[in-house]
């Protein structure tokens, strides 16, 4: 799996914001991360232990159960075969006392040498019989009266015929009524516990022996009974007190157990005890587990015990297995966790990542997942969707673009109709103006001419008068001199007056409106002939004019419906101004300057376009932004009316509705650049259109 | 898991054990039958020798009066318990106030205020009572049997033993009962046996009573001599004599007391006091008839009395 978040591009200027914005969520990030991380983690945990250990529970409570019941059953029949050698060991001891009491006693006692010698033999019966059973100690031999007639012992010289009489002892008493009689246990020299076993023969006249059983010889049986590695078994008396146990001071200590509570609860209930006892505390003030079983005729109760750390070693040993694995699993369950958590959160922290620098504009943004499975297929899907936005952005920046351009030229476009449209009107009212003027200059200048010419007529006739009057030469040069002088005047009131008469016929002429007839017309025909009237016009006007004509003629720009006096008028007009300033440059530009006047058409479709250019000496800003005003020139006096670029452009725009536009630039050039729509609008002349 | 119950003293951080022994005569070395009893039984409980038990033998050749020297260099080599035989011995080890294990041949400690009771010895002190006194009877009676024309018995015991002066009292009660006379001979040292032997040459008894201590024992082997010169039967207190050359014995089963007295040492070394630890009496009481002396001898001996022998040395 690999995992990366990065940028196609580097990263722009377009995302200020993204940098700081991105520290900020990482932060967030982090703690978000670590719940997610955290709770994949926990959950996997969580589900990994709670099936453990309800396992491992039930398990425990299982095991522990049937444990216990086995231990219990097993203890139970080692008490029960505990009890069994117990009572096989006193019947033994009674079966080896039944050789005694084979032969009958003589009914009476006869203290004579018969007698005597028919005792020797039960003597020495009896003496092997201590011999053969070590745990009889004294073995008296009672005959059917009651009397004791012989008594062996290991510790004191025998008796015989010692006299004793025993007819009301219950040792004797109790045998005869019950073949065997029991007695209770009783400690020697406080200490050795005892019992008497006495045991009626068959035959009424065979007597009873009377045994006195060293009950320490059990502890041999106890101690060899094996109960687990540290667990006993012990003999209590009816009385609760301590008969056999492996540790033998306990017993010659004379201990009484009947504090226990288990002890008392067997006692209670005639050898057995309840189950709710099983766990009890031993002498020792062990904890144990033990069970009982009584052991018949005596009376007295086995006790088997098993120390409970021993009982329940196995069960601990399990649970610490148990605990191990469950430590273990728990291990292996946070690592997994932490792996799956990591493999799914790594991709999901990828996804937000990406997602956030794509949220934050970053379009460019690619996350890189190779897990292979759904994730990966989110963020291939993240990046098509990136790619996508990347796409519809740019699109859209373009089309802003496209739009805003647009947008830009359309003011742009706005702003110069407005500007034209109000020179227009400004011009327009200029031009009724100066018509209304013109008019009502005209007549006056007429008499003024006129009356000049005929004055100047005047004058000749006055000189031919004085020609026949005698006149001194005196008078008559200053006569002469005068009329020379009137004359002179008069010339230049009818040469003035003829050029305000040009003034103000062409002030009408700018008033004008739809003079001639419009038709289609050749457009490079009219440039061309517009040229060559201007050239030789200005040829005429000065013979040593030069100028180099260039015609860079469209020849698809076709015909314009226009009035062609109208607009030769405009190219005179245009082509002289241009000759105009590319003599005036030459009279100060350097050797090798060659005036050059372009012409040019060109087809635009619906409308023509003529640029007329110039190389002269250009026109500054200042004058730009006022020379389509009627009577602005630069000429000197008498050179220009300042009235031609304003008719041009009443003739081009309003007459036409086409364009005029110059492009200048100061000591280099100035290129005057008409359109003029092929079809005039049938509104007539309302310029500002394009 | 550690266990709460009673566990094999190696368990217990490997602490060593110092078992001494001592008797007024010769030691019980580890190579002696008492000593091997010893150390199997307690390294059936988990003291072995050069693992963690050492054993230091120890013995008075006769001169109780060395006991005391020999109890104290014991209780300076730091021993844990000492077993010890014979009264004089015990006396000595319950001055010096050391754990005693008295394995036989001390008499009744009640008795001879060795102890308060034998259910609760108290002091420093357990081990095997003998009921020697009470069995000096039995022993007349028995020699009785062996012999039943024997009319007068001939005592031998040390003057100076409490415990045997017990013994020579309660066989006298008993030989009354028997219809017995008894010559009393009691001894102080080697050279009154000289004394003892002369009396009884010139009032033969019809057998011999020998109350085994220090004294008796060391000079068992002219007592045998004796006896077998003059051809009287004589009875002795342990099987070891018996074995040894005496006619018979009747007494404590000598490695049943050894056992016994091991397994009370080894109960002292996990820890209980010695006072807490109740005297245990023999059960065991094996006749041992010596054949081989009685032949030597050219006494008869009665087939009831032989069938009834534990032990008979041919």
């Amino acid at each position: 799996m690999s995992i990366s978040v990065h940028s196609d591009t580097p990263q722009t200027g377009t995302l200020p914001r993204t940098a700081g914005d991105g520290v900020l969520s990482e932060e967030m990030g982090a703690g978000i991360r670590t719940r997610l991380f955290t709770k994949y983690v926990a959950l996997f945990v969580s589900v990994v232990a709670v099936a453990l250990l309800a396992n491992g529970l039930f398990e425990v409570f299982f095991y522990y159960r049937e444990h216990k019941a086995a231990l219990i059953r097993v203890q139970h029949e080692q008490a029960e075969a505990a009890a069994a050698k117990i009572s096989q060991f006193v019947k033994e001891i009674e079966s080896q006392l039944g050789w005694t009491t084979q032969l009958p006693w003589p009914a009476v006692r006869q203290p004579d040498k018969t007698d005597q010698s028919s005792i020797e033999p039960r003597r020495f019966d009896a003496l092997r019989l201590l011999r053969q059973v070590p745990a009889i100690t004294e073995l008296a031999q009672v005959d059917a009266t009651g009397r004791e007639r012989l008594r062996v012992s290991r510790l004191a010289m025998d008796a015989i015929d010692s006299g004793i009489d025993l007819s009301d002892d219950p040792k004797f008493t109790q045998a005869v009524a019950h073949k065997i009689y029991y007695g209770p246990v009783y400690f020697r020299r406080e200490s050795e516990p005892y019992m008497t076993l006495a045991l009626a023969g068959a035959r009424k006249d065979a007597g009873v022996s009377i045994a006195e059983v060293n009950l320490k010889l059990i502890w041999d049986v106890v101690s060899q009974i094996k109960v687990g590695e540290h667990g006993h078994a012990y003999v209590v008396g009816p009385e609760g007190r301590l008969i056999a146990h492996p540790d033998i001071s306990l017993v010659l200590r004379n201990t009484d157990l009947s504090g226990l509570a288990q002890v008392r609860a067997a006692l209670a209930g005639g050898g057995a005890m309840p189950d709710a006892l099983q766990e009890a505390t031993n002498i020792q003030g062990q904890k144990v587990l033990t069970t009982s079983a009584p052991i018949s005729p005596l009376g007295w109760t086995m006790f088997v015990e098993l120390p409970v750390e021993e009982a329940y070693a196995a069960l601990y040993a399990s649970l610490e297995r148990l605990a191990i694995v469950l430590l273990g699993a728990s291990i292996f369950a946070v690592l997994a966790g932490i792996f799956l958590a990591r493999r799914m959160v790594g991709p999901i922290q990828a996804l937000r990542t990406g997602a956030m620098r794509i949220g934050g504009g970053d379009f460019a943004q690619r996350i890189s997942i190779k897990t292979g499975d759904e994730l990966e297929e989110l963020a291939n899907q993240f990046n098509h969707m990136g790619e996508r936005l990347q796409e519809s952005y740019a699109d859209l920046e373009h089309k802003v673009e496209q739009r805003t351009a647009e947008l830009r030229q359309s003011l742009d476009d706005l702003r110069a109709a407005q500007d034209r449209l109000v020179q227009t009107e400004k011009l327009a009212s200029l031009g009724q103006l100066t018509a209304g003027i013109a008019h009502e200059i005209k007549n006056p200048l007429n008499f003024v001419n006129n009356f000049s010419s005929v004055s100047t007529e005047l004058i000749d006739e006055l000189n031919e008068v004085l020609q026949t009057a005698t006149l001194d030469g005196k008078t008559k040069n200053e006569v002469d001199e005068l009329t020379g002088m009137l004359r002179g005047n008069l010339e230049k009131v009818v040469q003035h007056g003829k050029r305000a008469d040009s003034i103000v016929k062409n002030m009408l002429l700018h008033s004008r409106q739809g003079s001639g007839e419009h038709r289609a017309t050749e457009v490079n025909a009219i440039v061309e002939e517009s040229l060559n009237l201007a050239y030789h016009g200005a040829r005429a006007e000065r013979p040593s004019f030069n100028v180099t004509l260039e015609r860079d003629l469209d020849p698809t720009a076709g015909m314009a419906d226009i009035y062609p006096q109208e607009i030769t008028r405009v190219f005179l007009n245009l082509i002289s101004n241009g000759f105009y300033a590319a003599a005036k440059r030459k009279e100060s530009a350097a050797e090798g300057f060659e005036p050059t006047l372009r012409a040019a058409t060109k087809n635009l479709g619906g409308r023509v376009e003529i640029r007329i250019r110039d190389n002269g000496t250009g026109i500054p800003q200042e004058v730009r932004e006022k020379m389509f005003n009627p009577f602005f020139t630069t000429k000197p006096a008498g050179e220009g009316t300042g009235l031609g670029l304003s008719m041009s452009h009443d003739i081009v725009v309003k007459q036409h509705g086409g364009t005029i536009a110059v492009n200048t630039e100061p000591g280099a050039f100035t290129e005057f650049i008409i359109t003029l729509p092929r079809a005039m609008a049938a509104g007539g002349p309302s310029g500002g259109k394009t | 898991m550690s266990l709460l119950g009673p566990r094999p003293a190696v368990a217990e951080g490997g602490r060593t054990f110092h078992l001494g022994t001592l008797t007024p005569i010769t030691p019980i070395t580890d190579t002696s039958p008492g000593g091997k009893i010893l150390i199997k039984v307690l390294g059936e409980r988990g003291f072995k020798i050069g693992q963690n038990l050492t054993f230091e033998a120890r013995g008075a050749q006769g001169d109780v009066a060395k006991l005391p020297a020999l109890i104290a260099e014991l209780k300076t080599r730091n021993v844990d318990a000492v077993v010890i035989v014979g009264y004089p011995t015990a006396m000595a080890a319950k001055a010096a106030g050391i754990a005693t294990v008295a394995a036989s041949g001390i008499g009744d400690p009640v008795e001879t205020k060795l102890i308060e009771s034998l259910a609760h010895p108290g002091g420093q002190i357990t081990g095997i009572s003998d009921v020697a006194a009470t069995l000096s009877a039995k022993r007349l009676s028995l020699l009785k049997d062996m012999s039943p024309k024997l009319t007068k018995v001939a005592m031998l015991w040390n003057k100076d033993d409490l415990g045997m002066t017990t013994r020579y009292q309660a066989s006298a009660k008993a030989a009354q009962a028997l219809g017995l006379t008894v010559q009393a001979l009691g001894v102080r040292e080697p050279d009154d046996f000289d004394e003892a032997f002369s009396v009884m040459n010139g009032d033969p008894p019809d057998g011999i009573l020998m109350v085994a201590d220090a004294l008796t024992i060391l000079n068992r082997k002219r007592v045998f001599e004796f006896a077998a010169v003059r051809k009287m039967p004589a009875i002795y207190e342990n099987a070891d004599l018996a074995r040894d050359g005496g006619l018979m014995s009747y007494g404590a089963d000598v490695p049943e007391s050894f056992e016994r007295a091991a397994a009370l040492v080894a109960r002292i070394f996990n820890g209980a006091k010695p006072g807490d630890l109740p005297f245990e009496l023999p059960t065991r009481y094996p006749l041992v008839i010596n054949l081989k002396t009685a032949k030597a001898t050219g006494l008869e001996i009665p087939p009831t009395l032989l069938a009834l022998a534990d032990e008979v040395i041919e």
